[in-house]
């Protein structure tokens, strides 16, 4: 049942599959990969998840004992560094395991730089998933939201020309913005259905600004997901 | 599974834009799950595309969706008072092939039907017609939402006529 985000989704999800799937519950004993990291420290409840892999950008944990938006400039240096001593080129002695390392590093990283994908990240870990196909319907996500998607949708498909598209472009941009704001709130409220419901249309927009992006004159236009 | 999705994208596009040309070929691919042949049709010649003025007292709309993807099903039905029938009905649905054949045949079904019927329209009756494999089940969920969700809007416009028929009358 799809439109423009497809591709995108299945794209994104496919990387992520190895940390979404496990997830952080924060009950459940952690995976054998993360141990390998949890065993270099000792502060057991935040190294269940993928933030304890960058303890120096990331000290206080996931929300909400630490907050939601993140310095990623600091989070790319600390993945360099941190890639140079795990990449399997380096780790003659013991291949299996820093193979496994470093592709957790890796996607851990780009996890933790899309607000987008790290909200869907702690909201899978606290048992929410964002992404379940059938979630229809007025209790779900509320009329108006419905009638913004559908508006956005229309306008679209009837933009004709390229200046119409970039103004499409900037009011989407400046809603991300603005969706991302309000989800470091949540997040740092611990309010998990506002955070839901702030992550739906978060994927939506980034369905959007791709859909926005690929606009050419003539070409029809599809929300691939 | 990766082939249906593949084909899926394939078919997802704004319908209002509907052309074929690229369906048939991929559609046709035999190795892979194809849509039915009746999904095709009604993605190709959708039924009662359009809208109905929202604001008339005796037009329900019905919006539902999955707004993550981006899927969203609008139905909207005009009742005669008198008989408490369907008279007129409209949809618009931005989704895959089989989104918008679902709410393309639930249109012809519903036409000319009192509420009441239209109420008991269940998702199975439309994936059966349409051949809808379990993958794609969500859609004639969506469809049956979408007749409840107009027929409940326009109630909540007309409370005085709500139930002539039926139990509740």
């Amino acid at each position: 049942m799809r439109t423009l985000l497809h591709s995108l989704r299945q794209v994104a999800s496919r990387r992520q599959q190895p940390l979404l799937r496990k997830g952080p519950p924060p009950s459940s004993p952690s995976s054998t990969t993360l141990r390998h990291y949890s065993d270099t420290s000792s502060q057991p409840p935040k190294n269940r998840t993928i933030y304890s892999l960058f303890p120096q950008t990331l000290p206080s944990g996931p929300p909400p004992s630490g907050p939601f938006s993140i310095d990623t400039r600091a989070l790319r240096q600390e993945f360099l560094k941190l890639q140079q001593t795990s990449h399997p080129d380096l780790q003659h002695s013991n291949p299996t395991s820093s193979t496994a390392s470093s592709s957790l590093l890796n996607s851990a990283y780009s996890t933790l730089c899309s607000p987008l994908l790290r909200a869907e990240y702690l909201l899978h870990g606290r048992g929410i998933d964002v992404k379940a196909e059938d979630a229809s319907g007025e209790e779900e996500v509320g009329q108006e939201v419905l009638l913004e998607v559908f508006e956005m949708q229309e306008r679209i498909e009837e933009a004709e020309g390229e200046e119409e598209i970039e103004v499409l472009r900037e009011q989407n941009e400046a809603e991300i913005v603005e969706l991302v704001e309000r989800l470091e709130v949540a997040f740092e409220g611990d309010d998990l259905e506002a955070a839901r419901r702030l992550t739906v249309m978060l994927r939506f927009r980034e369905g959007v600004r791709q859909a926005l992006k690929d606009w050419e004159p003539g070409k029809e236009v599809r929300l691939v997901h | 599974m990766f082939a249906v999705k593949r084909i899926a994208t394939e078919l997802a596009r704004p319908m209002a834009n509907a052309t074929a040309a690229a369906l048939r070929p991929t559609a046709q691919i035999g190795a892979r799950r194809a849509y039915h042949e009746k999904v095709i049709d009604h993605y190709e010649r959708p039924r009662n595309v359009g809208s109905l003025p929202k604001t008339d007292t005796d037009v329900g709309t019905g919006l539902v969706g999955a707004p993550a993807c981006g899927d969203v099903m609008k139905l909207q039905i005009r009742v005669d008072p008198t008989s408490n029938k369907i008279s007129d009905v409209k949809f618009k649905t931005f989704g895959c092939g089989s989104a918008i054949a679902s709410s393309s045949y639930l249109t012809e079904l519903v036409r000319g039907m009192t509420l009441e019927d239209a109420g008991k329209i269940r998702n199975t009756q439309i994936a059966k017609e349409l051949c809808l494999p379990p993958v794609k089940l969500h859609c004639s969920m969506l469809a049956e939402d979408a007749i409840k969700s107009a027929i409940r809007d326009y109630q909540n416009k007309n409370p005085g006529r709500k139930p002539t028929l039926g139990p509740d009358a």
